[in-house]
């Protein structure tokens, strides 16, 4: 096993060892490829959900002038290695907004969610 | 339709035009998030922001954002700005049912894009004129 595959795979240990820090979350992937300007909407595959396992690290309030919340996840890349902007999270039964910009060393993914409330 | 709108509409309906896409330039609005483009495309940004000849109109800018490959020179970016302004300098739209006039096209602040810095950035701006009705 090379050097990339150690990491990945420590990765995952530590993922493991992390007991019930480590949770569910549903990613609802939509893949966003263009925009028709004839429909001023987006071109878009059919939305696709995945149960990924992540790390929620916490959440803070973002804005003083609006109730905007934010939560920062961290998950493994080889779980989800193309997050994007359109996607959205789920979290027990709550729908987050990806922020960018999203961070992926190529072991692990970081990112920030944000809602309104 | 609302001024705003219709002035979307009327910009928005020469990138969907047959013509336009035959051009194979990438074109994306504002606030879309642009993905696994290349290296050459552009963004289109409307700025309905002056005052009209009446309280249904409304003047305003259109502004495109052209991204080619850094390190390649100037010319794509005149290039496809000259093919920008072929389909906007002094002409009319009224896929609204309403109008819009623009007039002609600048061409400015090229640089090595901030964000990006493998494009080349360069703003190809026009003012126009969009009639509403009393």
């Amino acid at each position: 096993m090379g050097y990339a595959g150690l990491v990945r795979t420590n990765v995952g240990l530590a993922f493991d060892m992390l007991g019930d820090l480590v949770g569910d979350v549903i990613f609802h992937r939509n893949d966003v490829s263009g925009f028709d300007f004839s429909t001023k909407q987006n071109v878009t595959a059919p939305a696709v959900s995945t149960t990924v396992q992540a790390i929620v690290q916490l959440s803070k309030k973002q804005s003083k002038k609006r109730n905007v919340v934010n939560k920062s996840l961290l998950l493994q890349t080889v779980d989800l290695p193309d997050v994007t902007s359109y996607d959205t999270v789920e979290i027990s039964g709550q729908i987050w907004n990806v922020g960018k910009p999203i961070l992926d060393d190529g072991y692990v993914v970081t990112l920030e969610i944000y809602r309104e409330v | 339709m609302g001024k705003f709108t219709d002035v979307e509409t009327d910009v928005f309906s020469v990138f969907a035009s047959a013509a336009w896409i035959t051009e194979s330039i990438s074109t994306y609005p504002a606030n879309h998030i642009i993905e696994n483009d290349g290296n050459e495309f552009i963004r289109v940004s409307i700025i309905p922001g002056g005052e009209g000849v009446n309280l249904h109109s409304v003047s305003g800018q259109l502004i495109v954002d052209i991204f080619t490959s850094a390190g390649e020179g100037p010319s794509r970016i005149s290039a496809i700005a000259d093919i920008v302004d072929s389909y906007l300098s002094g002409k009319t739209f009224k896929a609204s049912g309403k109008t819009s006039q623009f007039h002609s096209g600048a061409l400015g602040n090229a640089q090595v894009d901030e964000d990006n810095p493998s494009l080349y950035k360069a703003i190809y701006s026009i003012s126009f004129n969009y009639f509403g009705v009393l």
